[in-house]
């Protein structure tokens, strides 16, 4: 329902209402050149804004370097709502569906989804396998439709149940993040091309569902225990572009999600009348 | 491109004289420069005869991995994409993306397997995507300032 808080659930069949309202909104926001657009907040990862906080900057130093998941948390946040904002350009039986970022279990599905694949959907073009990456302002200027290269990476294998199970029971910030980090550093090797590079990833849709499993399994982390854990001098450090604090990233519910494996809506009630005790006796 | 970095040895004498049992062992990597491909390294102890043709995350000696999500190529103008050492009292801004990395491999298993080695030695065998080793950043693929050995009880 438009408005209320939204289900992530798991990237699916590319034909489910909630992936074609995910992939109708994307490509709705692709379209767009205004700072609404796909274009603009992919560009806030990489080129050209140079937002994005990854690895831990300052060695030694742990409590000003770890805005790993709050960065990313907040900015999977900013795309969501955007999409959300498209509803309102797409069809009404498409707009009337939950829109909500998909997240890509790799450790159950070790390859691209399907529906981020080339031809998945039918179309002339899935708005899911690529888009096209432009940022005229970077030396040089790049335009190009984003590729990638599964699996080509030497050494570089996807995370798998065992070690996500074995790293939720990191009950230690610090650690859980910078492993977690790692398995992260680990897909983008693995997908290859434009995932490939911090400054053009985020231009590949794959990106946001990759980053949705990540964040999923630090919401998963955090109700095992709690979302306090966290060190205190984190918490009013500022996640640019965002407007936000690590404090505001804590709650998912507070950002208006949450993650579930599945969630199907229940068919319209149909009124029926009960024989009344009066009548019963005649 | 594929490289080895050998670390060591380092004396494992007191670590196994308290007894060999520690809770948890992580590697720590200080400094590592992600202006760089990304790459995956393997991590290997004691083991003099790993290679570039050999390494696998099946050898007995192998301990782990880690893998850098790398910056590749810069995209700015001159000076875009370099780091000053330099602090200013009134810069509180956030540090440049490109300040070197850390990285930790939890390495447990791997050095408990050592109870009766006298010393460690490291060998990473690092590579990247063979479409992107023509990277024009000096020096190696992997480049770090700093590996430990850290344990807890």
């Amino acid at each position: 329902m438009a408005g209320s808080m939204v289900y992530r659930l798991q990237v699916g069949d590319v034909r489910a209402p909630y992936m074609q309202a995910f992939a109708a909104a994307l490509a709705a926001a692709e379209r767009r050149l205004d700072r609404a657009s796909y274009n603009t907040i992919a560009g806030f990862h990489g080129a050209p804004g140079w937002y994005c906080w990854h690895h831990q900057r300052n060695p030694r130093t742990p409590e000003q370097a770890r805005l790993f998941l709050p960065w990313h948390r907040a900015y999977l946040w900013w795309l969501e709502q955007a999409l959300q904002d498209r509803a309102r350009d797409l069809p009404p039986a498409i707009g009337a569906t939950d829109i909500a970022l998909p997240w890509w279990d790799w450790t159950a599905v070790a390859n691209i989804p399907a529906a981020y694949r080339a031809g998945a959907t039918g179309r002339a073009r899935n708005p899911l396998a690529s888009t096209r990456a432009y940022v005229p302002t970077a030396r040089p200027p790049v335009d190009h439709w984003t590729t990638r290269a599964p699996g080509r990476a030497p050494f570089t294998r996807l995370p798998t149940r065992a070690q996500v199970a074995d790293l939720l029971e990191d009950s230690d910030f610090a650690s859980f993040s910078d492993r977690l980090e790692d398995f992260h550093d680990s897909v983008h090797v693995w997908v290859g091309g434009d995932m490939g590079t911090v400054s053009t990833a985020a231009f590949d849709p794959v990106f946001f569902a990759h980053h949705c499993m990540i964040d999923r399994l630090w919401y998963l982390w955090q109700v095992r225990w709690g979302i306090t854990r966290i060190p205190p001098s984190l918490l009013n450090l500022p996640l640019s572009p965002f407007g936000l604090t690590v404090r505001d990233t804590l709650s998912v519910q507070r950002l208006g999600y949450e993650y579930a494996t599945r969630s199907v809506g229940l068919p319209p009630s149909r009124p029926s009348r009960a024989p009344s005790r009066r009548g019963s006796r005649r | 491109m594929i490289e080895l970095h050998t670390f060591g040895p380092i004396d494992l004498g007191e670590l196994n004289g308290a007894g060999g049992a520690v809770a948890r062992a992580d590697l720590e990597l200080y400094g590592i420069d992600h202006f760089r491909p990304s790459y995956t390294a393997l991590v290997f102890f004691n083991d003099a005869a790993v290679t570039a043709r050999n390494a696998s995350a099946r050898r007995r000696s192998y301990a782990g991995s880690f893998s850098i999500f790398g910056h590749a190529e810069c995209l700015g103008d001159e000076g875009h994409c370099a780091v000053s050492a330099e602090t200013r009292r009134f810069d509180t801004r956030p540090s440049h993306p490109l300040t070197r990395a850390f990285k930790r491999v939890v390495v447990t298993a791997a050095l408990a397997r050592l109870r009766s080695a006298r010393t460690l030695t490291v060998t990473l065998v690092v590579a990247c995507d063979p479409a992107t080793d023509d990277y024009e950043a000096d020096g190696p693929l992997f480049d770090c300032r700093g590996v430990q050995l850290t344990t807890f009880g």
